[in-house]
């Protein structure tokens, strides 16, 4: 009935007063019931396997502790072993033989780091059992004795994930993780190392929908959630310990492993704006003068120039269509008689001679009144010291350019409109504060083909050539593309 | 990093508050740029998504509608319409007219300074001086074609500059008004640059 420490044959209905000159439990504990002492066997269990399955490296002194005098420490090291023995489940499969190898492994370790007494004492140990066959945790893991010995005897239920002890024992996979199940169940019971219990948590809502026994339940990508990889992420120095885990399935926890998902997430993450990037950048090239290079204004910038464009298409159509037009008035009457500007937008769109015949008086070339709309458009364009704004209403043209810097462009100007065949009608402007501005208004000599963009675009490159040259004397004049 | 400017931003408004007040005023503030900044960062993103919108609006070939495509749909149409304007201008181009402007230009001239007479408007030429860098000059001249280009180059070429001018066209003349500037700071006189104006018109 009572536990006898030598055969390690506990009937968890005996008085659990062990006698024997290897066990020490503290007699002023009188209780014999074994949930009494299971609760002994509960409170110091955690103590002797938290040290284990922490970071080693972190908790020198709890394995200490745990290897050092502490009597009762010890006597269930002691115990341990035996009620592995005791059971007469899976226990006495090759299982426990693998924990206590692994046990000692490490306690021998450990042992080497510590004083040599204790080294002697845990060495001269029987292979540290885990608790697993506590009586406190037959409830929880019912399913234990009657597994199988290969299998780990622990249900789905008690998944957990997988203790750091296994670091010792890189083989002792299905086994480790047995051995940690209820370790961890206890540990949940004492305060821990927050990284531990933070990185574990919240992988212990994910392994119960995993069914591989023992196993961590994160296996492939979608047992990981992004928060849970992100809290792995950052507790950088215990993913060391939960990297070093392998098993059977392939446990994706760790830096390199476990991060896959997240990192996949990163990687695409960042291809996608990256792309995304390069994109606004090529936007960006297609417009003639960009300010400012973040995104609003580019896009605000590509809408005025998409604008333009459609305005110069219509314009050069239309003066495309004039120009057939008049020649075919020319071949009829012998005389330039295109005086209007009739703008049809559909009719421009369309290109078709008969629907502008539609709209002018047919047969009248001499006729000079204005029939249906008039030819408009309008243009600015912006550089970074200069604005002009092009507006032609028919054949007159109106500029308006300002110009930031001290730079006395009128001559420049005069010349780029003799250039284009405009007629100087009128010029007003000066010296205006910082800027130079001027307004000019011309009319467009009859045959010539001047669109608005052609003019803004001419005007902007002198005007600029001579701003960044910041010269004196005015380079010469760019040639007339007409 | 905004937080840090807005941050410095305050501190100087606190500066300015007084010293004493800063440290009371470092929570409301950091409060307050933070709202400011959320509400900042909220109106950009809105004012881009709207700009987006309108980019969307734009373009024709619309194929999906998230921000990636719209900005490839809105670069393949610019590309389009470029090529467009440049097809349709070479056509332009090709099919210039010859202008038949040489026989009518002269003709204008010969009007102008008909006209002029015929109106009562003499051609002028007066300087008078501001101050001892600036001259102010009217001239009143038949319009001829691109005249005012030649006077400016003209003019340029002796060192004069215009900087306030006002140039009309009525009835066949052309009124200058301006105000004229040595080039480089020099001192004008008044009798000599008229002298000069009224050579270089009777050369243009």
């Amino acid at each position: 009935m009572i536990a006898d420490l030598d055969t390690a044959y506990f009937d968890p209905n005996s008085i659990a007063v062990p006698e024997g000159p290897d066990v020490e439990f503290p007699r002023t504990q009188d209780h014999p019931h074994s949930y009494h002492l299971l609760h002994q066997l509960q409170e110091n269990v955690p103590a002797d396997f938290a040290d284990y399955s922490c970071d080693i490296s972190n908790d020198h002194p709890t394995v200490e502790k745990a290897i050092d005098g502490d009597p009762r420490n010890t006597s269930n090291n002691r115990v341990m072993p035996n009620f592995v023995d005791g059971q007469a489940s899976s226990w006495n499969s090759n299982q426990p033989g693998l924990l206590q190898d692994m046990l000692q492994q490490l306690v021998a370790d450990q042992a080497q780091m510590q004083n040599g007494t204790a080294t002697q004492k845990s060495s001269g140990e029987v292979p540290l059992m885990p608790p697993p066959d506590h009586l406190g945790f037959f409830h929880l893991f019912p399913s234990a004795r009657s597994s199988s010995s290969t299998s780990p005897p622990w249900p789905s239920s008690s998944l957990l994930p997988k203790p750091p002890l296994s670091y010792a024992n890189p083989n002792a996979s299905a086994a480790s993780s047995v051995l940690y199940d209820p370790l961890f169940h206890l540990r949940n019971l004492q305060p821990q190392p927050p990284p531990m219990g933070e990185l574990l948590y919240p992988y212990a809502g994910l392994a119960h929908e995993d069914n591989n026994g023992g196993e961590f339940a994160v296996n492939g990508e979608g047992g990981m959630t992004t928060t849970a990889a992100m809290m792995m992420m950052m507790y950088g120095e215990d993913e060391g310990v939960l990297e070093m885990m392998e098993g059977g399935n392939r446990v994706k926890i760790g830096k390199r492993r476990g991060g896959n998902k997240l990192t996949k997430h990163f990687a695409t993450e960042r291809d996608r704006r990256t792309q995304l990037n390069e994109k606004y950048v090529a936007l960006r090239d297609l417009i003639p003068n960009p300010t400012k290079f973040d995104r609003a204004s580019i896009v605000g910038d590509a809408i005025d120039y998409i604008k333009e464009l459609l305005v110069t298409v219509n314009e050069l159509n239309l003066l495309l269509e004039r120009k057939r037009w008049g020649r075919e008035r020319r071949c009829k009457r012998r005389r330039v008689a295109v005086d209007e500007e009739v703008e049809e937008e559909d009719a421009a769109v369309d290109g078709g001679e008969s629907s502008i015949t539609a709209v002018t008086p047919p047969g009248d070339p001499a006729d000079r009144s204005f029939n249906g709309a008039l030819r408009s458009s309008c243009l600015q364009r912006k550089s970074k010291a200069t604005e002009v704004d092009v507006r032609i209403v028919n054949d007159e043209v109106t500029i308006k350019l300002v110009q930031r810097k001290k730079i006395n462009c009128l001559l420049l100007m005069t010349r780029v409109l003799s250039e284009l065949q405009l007629d100087l009608h009128h010029v007003s402007g000066g010296h205006i504060g910082e800027h130079y501005s001027f307004l000019l208004t011309s009319k467009i000599f009859e045959g010539s083909t001047v669109y608005a963009s052609a003019i803004a675009s001419k005007v902007i490159e002198v005007v600029d050539r001579q701003y960044y040259a910041a010269a004196a004397a005015p380079p010469p004049p760019s040639s007339c593309s007409y | 990093m905004d937080g840090l400017c807005l941050g410095g931003i305050g501190g100087g408004e606190n500066g300015r508050i007084g010293r004493g007040q800063l440290e009371d005023n470092d929570d409301d503030d950091d409060t307050q740029y933070k709202s400011k900044n959320l509400e900042a960062e909220r109106r950009r993103r809105l004012k881009l998504s709207q700009r987006l919108l309108t980019l969307r609006s734009l373009v024709p070939k619309i194929t999906n509608m998230n921000m990636a495509t719209i900005i490839d749909d809105a670069v393949t149409y610019i590309v389009d319409l470029q090529k467009n304007v440049k097809a349709l201008s070479d056509q332009l181009l090709e099919t210039e007219a010859p202008c038949e402007d040489g026989p009518k230009a002269s003709v204008d001239e010969i009007d102008t300074a008909q006209e002029m007479e015929a109106n009562g408007v003499k051609p002028d030429v007066q300087v008078t001086s501001i101050d001892e860098h600036k001259l102010w000059i009217k001239i009143i001249i038949p319009k001829k074609k691109s005249r005012f280009t030649k006077l400016l180059e003209t003019l340029s070429v002796c060192g004069f500059e215009l900087t306030d001018t006002s140039v009309t066209a009525f009835k066949g003349a052309m009124l200058i008004l301006s105000c004229v500037e040595g080039a480089s700071g020099e001192m004008l006189k008044a009798s000599r640059t008229k002298d000069l104006l009224l050579e270089i018109i009777k050369g243009i």
